[in-house]
């Protein structure tokens, strides 16, 4: 069987099927009809609900996170200010000598 | 505004719909194909596609004949329905312990020719590209080129399938005595 031959057989296998389904296809009006009902409560239009369910989602992740990150940050200037407020504020127990009458210079 | 604007607004609903209808003898025996192990999916995957087209979902931008981008959308649409099909079939089976897999076999199609029906039994044991190279070359009557486009795949690639999916019917041929007259 050479390229061609098998080429045209095939083709005639082929024909013989496209005419077997010629016979089966339903009517376009039946398809169309059943794609407009289906329309309303199709899962065609579920992607788009499941993107916006999964859009939200992250946003409410990243506004979780960014929330957090702002407390974190507030907390610690908080602390770091305190602990300024406790060194400015700290007395060495040796002051009092600097300011003796009778210490020696 | 671009190309494909303009191309979007001049199709309107209706002339959707007659592009449709008049592919739509081709476009079931392709869906069919698309769904060789399951052909009763054919037809939700069209009717699915049709929504697509007739809701927008799926717009047609005009740098391929309006067959060529219909084909592509029918088979996404057809990986997508058998992908749920699966997802179905496997919550079933692990909720049931026993998988409800329907096979196509030759009882099925008693409404085929025992040789039609055989066929498209050799076809689906195919590796799905090769499927979708022949029933686009063969079927449909496209060229390499379009059917490399509806598949996604370079034309070498699209040539390689079909080389490797001809030579494989054709030992199916050669061997089956239900294809004798085709020696002819």
């Amino acid at each position: 069987m050479n390229t061609d031959d098998s080429e045209r057989r095939l083709k005639a296998i082929f024909n013989e099927l496209k005419a077997e389904d010629l016979r089966r296809t339903p009517p376009f009006d039946d398809i169309a009809r059943a794609s407009r009902s289906a329309a309303s409560s199709s899962h065609v239009v579920f992607p788009r609900f499941r993107l916006a369910l999964g859009t939200t989602a992250v946003a409410l992740l990243i506004a979780g996170v960014a929330l957090s990150a702002i407390r974190l940050h507030k907390h610690s200037v908080e602390k770091e200010i305190q602990q300024w407020q406790a060194v400015s504020e700290w007395q060495a127990p040796t002051d009092a000598l600097l300011n003796a009458q009778d210490a020696p210079r | 505004m671009n190309e494909s604007r303009s191309k979007n607004d001049a199709m309107d609903e209706s002339e959707l719909r007659m592009q449709l209808e008049l592919h739509h003898h081709a476009s079931y025996g392709w869906a069919a194909a698309c769904c060789a192990k399951a052909p009763e999916l054919a037809e939700d995957v069209l009717q699915t596609a049709y929504l697509k087209v007739l809701r927008g979902l799926a717009r047609y931008d005009g740098r391929s004949t309006f067959k060529t981008w219909l084909f592509g959308v029918i088979r996404m649409t057809a990986v997508d329905e058998q992908r749920r099909q699966w997802l179905r079939v496997f919550r079933l089976s692990s909720q049931e312990g026993e998988p409800e897999m329907h096979l196509p076999d030759c009882g099925d199609r008693l409404d085929q020719s025992a040789r039609s029906g055989m066929f498209r039994e050799a076809l689906a044991r195919l590796p799905k590209r090769q499927q979708e190279v022949m029933h686009l070359v063969f079927y449909q009557d496209l060229s390499l080129q379009e059917a490399s486009h509806i598949m996604g795949v370079s034309l070498g690639s699209a040539r390689t399938h079909y080389e490797r999916g001809k030579s494989r019917l054709r030992a199916m041929l050669e061997k089956s005595e239900y294809f004798n007259e085709y020696r002819r």
